[in-house]
């Protein structure tokens, strides 16, 4: 959809009363359908960028110290529309007086527009209105008058003759056209070029009512996502994507506005990405791009990349409270000033619950702003910053014969029932500032970025109970202490990416040409180490590790439009990975021991036969990295268009891997697709499709390893599979769905690679309508939404498949004025299901239980959450 | 009803890809254990020690307490540092509910409990002769692992013995340069096995042990007589030869035999097979 939840209810207040209104629906519907197909090849083939177009307009009075003089002006103002629709600025082009000029520019700032759009994104506009100025004619004859004008005929005449007046100025009939008589410059940011039928430039728009719990969760409007958390509502979301196990974001290149979210020598997983920093009211739109086909796309492209576009088109202050099952409640805060753009926000939020079950409870505070502002005519520029802290525990795993014999309840916590003295879950924070400026100069367009990120966390998990801590011949005697893990992490993040792009003609057509870097700079600090469950103090030190990791890549990339309807598209880039890594722990064991030193000390200073050494090992390495990305987009056929993309992407490696001088183990991707976008508009419908077939070859996998908490290194695996993708947008709805069939395999076995779905399913719609009662004279509005998830059966270990996920959240909400009362249901009709589910050893018996531990594979799996219902209650002040 | 048909709506769209495997199979499975074949209550065998004298032996009671079994896919390299109680690799099958096994009789004693596991290789078995938490030194459970009777024989010396082995505090050692050195799990965890048992979908695991081979180069002529019967003494801290309750030879080899893992040839103490009539 284009427009907020509000703004859409204003304008369907009036939609049966006013004729006009229904133009305007229509023509609006004509503008998400044109802001749709930006996605698909007519558009960007063509034009990447979609002018303003009037929404609603008033007509310039001739002014009366004008009438005397009786003459004809004409007058040219310089427009400049925001990215919400309305006009921030006038500067006179050409004069036709001052009172002709006052009297203009008083008309036009009170235009609205359906704003400007780069790939479907609003984007505030400068564009060139001329106004001709034209006496009243005399007063028409009164018995051509309708009967009941006569009292005000004069005063109509006067007020119609000034539309017919200014040329600029659309009659009704026509008030939802472009202006397309008019010079448009559009000042929002440049975007990247289309990729082909993966590409999934996603205005979130309405489709935002559909129950989300946080941000990662906007992800399920890309098809084939599926989100699994075992580790708690602070821990990032597993993330898997068209057959990849992406884990907590290592194989999918996360950004906000461009931000990197991925977190590069995270010991959790390297490229850990957590987004429950962003409110996810102020996600304006999303780009995923499923498959390294971007040259702008870098480290951990793998499955491809999602950037968040943040906005807020809703002006004015925002007060939201939501409360519901499990004491959970959330204050939101959100304001957008009047007269900015919709990237100038601030937003704010507290949440609290209880969490369903037992050991889920979870506390967080978010702060995120934005202001945007110009730069001569031609830039702009964005200072960010985001603040985010979070508290909570995680039920962790539970294991399906102890729930079986009831040993266990399905939403309870081992740490619970064996009363272990730390629980599993964490916390986490995040503080970063960014500021970016972009700039046109002549054909080029110039942008700048840079970024400080500080981020902490800490993560209690375990996996496997009491099953790792084996008597060791050179440790003190002690029964299984538990496995469970203390991982904290701080890392602190420096970077900058830049870019400029040279548009000229060539071939009759307008060709590109950028040419852009990106560079990160991490210093991380991480240890891990093990917590004696009777006591909560940490008994051994797995890991302890200093990293400065850097990355700088360079790209190139070419948009050559050799035809009108065919595009070859890609480029290079080059990445060059560095690690300096000290391992303060890399002694573990010794060669010939000695009595003195026993294994109860984690990280050792003897190496062999007592002779002395520092229990570090420091080493450094670097590699470059060269990713070849190219797309063809073909598009002969009206309402169709046709892709082929090819590229390579690349992960960097964990720091725990790195050894002096040895090329550093890159896991590289090679995927190929070839995709058909079909778009269309139908009875004011717009519908866009997609089918697109991919293959994708991992060198080394990341295979979950449940003993060590996170994935490590694997094998080569190969995805071969299908997306099929609809969204039709209707005046009153918005439905958006998905379906991905893949097949994973293991390249040396050609067996199932486990865990990753097979199958995924999502729908997400909306329908908003006016209510055919009033209250006070305003009209009442009404939303439901429904978000439907399917996921098939899973491939795990040893040949076994997990259960199928089928959930349904709802949600429907009344508006009235400024005031909104909403209800969310989710898991609709009370799935009891398995989130993640898992086949690998785990003991839960603690010692002196009695009974011998369990060391084969066993299914294990992490509740889903059962129904939850929630309302909220929203009012707006001063807003637009 | 409606859920159902929904779900069974979308469970189609997943046809064309929920199809193949990970390999392998998760099983729950049978298991036994048993005497020997030729076992009928009682067992009369020749046991030759080293220096040529031959006991003969007349084995008329021999019980096993055995609290777990653990199936797994590596055999850890001979000679290499093995000291863990935990084998390398990953297990691959487990039974882990004890049951008291009557040595003298070839029928199936069926554990209490499935077992359960992978359809994986398997390369190395571990007996575990506990009652209770294998790292727990003290036995919460005051019967003996082990408990054999009978008579031995040589000419004319005839000797009723009896024996009793029990792995609790008795058999905790804390001597040697390292502190964990001697673990009692080690003292109480027979492994590596080697087997090659190859654990199938359907069937069992059968578990033979061959109570002869507890009395291999035992000689009887060193038990020490209490009453009438000579014993095997439980304790092997006492090295007192005076004591009637002396760790002499005998004692020392049950308790050896016992704990012998055996050889990939053997004959040995206790082996696995796959049962498909289980």
């Amino acid at each position: 959809m284009c427009h907020s939840t509000w703004p859409a209810q204003h304008r369907l207040r009036s939609f049966a009363r006013n004729p006009i209104r229904i133009a305007l629906a229509i023509s609006t519907a004509f503008g998400c359908f044109t802001y749709l197909c930006e996605e698909a090849w007519a558009q960007s083939a063509q034009d990447e960028v979609t002018p303003p177009k009037v929404l609603t307009h008033v007509d310039a009075e001739y002014p009366q110290s004008a009438l005397a003089k009786h003459e004809h002006a004409d007058v040219v103002l310089a427009v400049t529309v925001d990215a919400d629709g309305h006009v921030s600025k006038t500067d006179v082009l050409q004069s036709g007086g001052a009172d002709l000029d006052e009297a203009a520019i008083i008309a036009v700032r009170q235009w609205t527009f359906v704003p400007a759009k780069r790939r479907g994104i609003p984007a505030a506009s400068r564009i060139r209105i001329p106004f001709h100025f034209a006496p009243p004619a005399p007063p028409p004859e009164w018995v051509s008058a309708p009967p009941d004008a006569e009292t005000t005929l004069p005063s109509k005449m006067a007020a119609q003759q000034a539309p017919a007046a200014h040329r600029a100025s659309p009659t009704s009939s026509k008030s939802a056209q472009e202006v397309s008589d008019t010079e448009v410059t559009v000042t929002g940011r440049l975007v990247a070029p289309y990729r082909g039928a993966s590409d999934f430039n996603i205005p979130v728009g309405e489709l935002r009512n559909v129950p989300r719990q946080n941000a990662t969760e906007y992800l399920k409007l890309a098809p084939g996502i599926l989100l699994t958390n075992e580790g708690g509502e602070g821990h990032a979301e597993q993330v898997f994507l068209r057959g990849f196990d992406a884990r907590e974001g290592q194989d999918v290149e996360f950004s906000v506005d461009g931000v990197p979210i991925n977190e590069s020598g995270n010991l959790h997983g390297n490229g850990y990405a957590d987004t429950h920093f962003i409110i996810p009211e102020l996600i304006g739109s999303l780009r995923v791009v499923e498959g390294p086909f971007d040259p702008r796309q870098g480290n951990y492209a793998v499955a491809g990349s999602a950037n968040y576009e943040l906005g807020l088109d809703r002006r004015g202050l925002t007060a939201k409270y939501t409360a519901g099952s499990w004491d959970t409640q959330r204050l939101l805060l959100l304001w957008g000033p009047s007269g900015e753009s919709t990237h100038t926000f601030g937003g704010a939020e507290v949440y609290s619950t209880q969490g369903y079950g037992q050991n889920r409870d979870a506390q967080r505070a978010t702060a995120m702003g934005q202001y945007e502002g110009k730069l001569g005519a031609n830039g702009s520029y964005r200072i960010t910053g985001t603040a985010y802290a979070t508290h909570y525990h995680s039920a962790g795993v539970i294991r399906q014969d102890d729930y079986d014999t009831g040993r266990i309840g399905f939403y309870d916590s081992y740490s619970i029932l064996l009363h272990q003295a730390v629980k599993p879950g964490g916390d986490a924070s995040r503080y970063s500032i960014a500021a970016d400026v972009e700039t046109r100069k002549g054909n080029t367009t110039y942008s700048q970025q840079v970024f400080v990120i500080g981020r902490d966390m800490r993560l209690l998990e375990d996996f496997t109970g009491y099953l790792l801590d084996t008597q060791l011949p050179l440790q003190s005697l002690h029964a299984q202490r538990g496995d469970m893990i203390d991982l904290h992490v701080h890392e602190l993040t420096l970077g900058a990416r830049g870019a400029s792009r040279l548009t000229g003609t060539a071939l009759g057509l307008e060709q590109q040409l950028e040419l852009g870097y990106f560079a990160r700079g991490d210093i991380v600090t991480g240890t891990q180490q093990r917590i004696a469950a009777a006591t909560g103090y940490p008994y051994m030190t797995d890991t302890d590790l200093t990293s400065n990791l850097g990355d700088v890549g360079l790209y190139a990339d070419a948009n050559l439009k050799l035809l009108p309807w065919l595009r070859l598209q890609g480029g290079v880039r080059e990445d060059l990975f560095a690690f300096q890594v000290n391992n303060l722990c890399a002694v573990q064991s010794v060669a010939h021991p000695s009595p003195s030193t026993p294994l109860d000390q984690s990280c050792l200073s003897q190496a062999d036969r007592g002779l002395a050494r520092e229990p570090n090992q420091p080493a450094s390495t670097s590699s470059i990295a060269t990713l070849p990305r190219a797309s063809m987009l073909v598009g002969p056929l009206e309402h169709f268009s046709y892709s082929l993309s090819y590229g390579k992407g690349v992960r960097s490696v964990d720091p725990s891997y790195v050894t002096q001088d040895v090329k550093t183990p890159f896991a590289s991707v090679v995927a190929y697709e070839g995709g058909v976008t079909y778009t269309n508009t139908v009875a004011g419908m717009s519908f866009v499709g997609r089918s697109i077939f991919f293959q994708t070859h991992v060198d080394k996998d990341l295979i979950f390893n449940e003993t060590v908490g996170r994935n490590v290194l694997g094998v080569g695996t190969t995805r071969t599979g299908w997306v099929g993708a609809l969204r039709v947008t209707g005046t009153h709805f918005d439905e958006s769905a998905n379906l991905t069939l893949v097949r994973s395999t293991y390249d040396d076995t050609h067996l199932l690679v486990a865990y990753v779905p097979d199958a995924v399913l999502r729908s997400d719609s909306v329908y908003i309508s006016e209510l055919p009662f009033s209250m006070n004279r305003h009209p009442v509005n009404a939303m439901v939404g429904a978000g439907i998830t399917y996921v098939g059966p899973r491939a795990l270990p040893f040949g076994q498949r997990s259960d199928s996920i089928f959930t349904t959240d709802v949600t429907g909400a009344l508006t009235w004025t400024n005031f909104e009362l909403g209800l969310s249901i989710t898991n609709l009709f009370g799935a009891r299901y398995r989130l993640g589910e898992y086949n690998y050893a785990s003991n839960w018996n603690p010692p002196g239980s009695g009974q011998q531990p369990s060391l084969v594979p066993e299914r294990q799996f992490t509740a889903g959450p059962p129904r939850g219902i929630f309302g909220h209650f929203a009012i707006n002040f001063q807003g637009t | 009803m409606y859920l159902r048909t929904i779900q069974t709506l979308f469970a189609l769209v997943c046809v064309p890809a929920c199809v193949g495997t990970t390999g392998g199979q998760v099983i729950d499975f049978d298991a036994a254990a048993a005497g020997p074949k030729d076992a009928n209550g009682e067992f009369v065998f020749d046991i030759e020690l080293t220096n040529g004298t031959r006991w003969n032996v007349d084995l008329t009671r021999a019980t096993l307490h055995v609290g777990a079994l653990y199936l797994d896919d590596s055999l850890p390299v001979s000679g290499a540092q093995n000291t863990a109680c935990i084998l390398p690799g990953a297990y691959v099958a487990e039974v882990t509910t004890g049951l008291d096994i009557n040595l003298l009789s070839n029928a199936r004693q069926h554990f209490p409990s499935y077992g359960h596991g992978t359809t994986l290789g398997v390369q190395a078995a571990q007996v575990w002769l506990t009652h209770g938490d294998v790292d727990t030194i003290a036995d919460p459970n005051p019967y003996p692992i082990l408990d054999v009777e009978g008579t031995a024989a040589l000419g004319n010396d005839v000797r009723p013995f009896v024996g009793q082995i029990t792995i609790s505090n008795n058999r905790s050692n804390t001597t040697g340069n390292f502190p964990g050195a001697y673990p009692i799990c080690k003292q109480r965890i027979v492994s590596p096995i080697p087997t090659s048992v190859g654990v199938q979908p359907t069937g069992g695991l059968l578990l033979t042990i061959d109570p002869r081979l507890l009395f291999t180069n035992v000689d009887f002529g060193q038990l020490a007589r209490v009453s009438d019967v000579y014993v095997f003494s439980d304790d092997p801290t006492n090295s007192n030869p005076n004591s009637p309750t002396y760790y002499s030879q005998p004692s020392a080899n049950l308790y050896g035999n016992l704990k012998s893992a055996g050889t990939a040839n053997g004959p040995n103490l206790y082996s696995f097979q796959w049962d498909p009539t289980l």
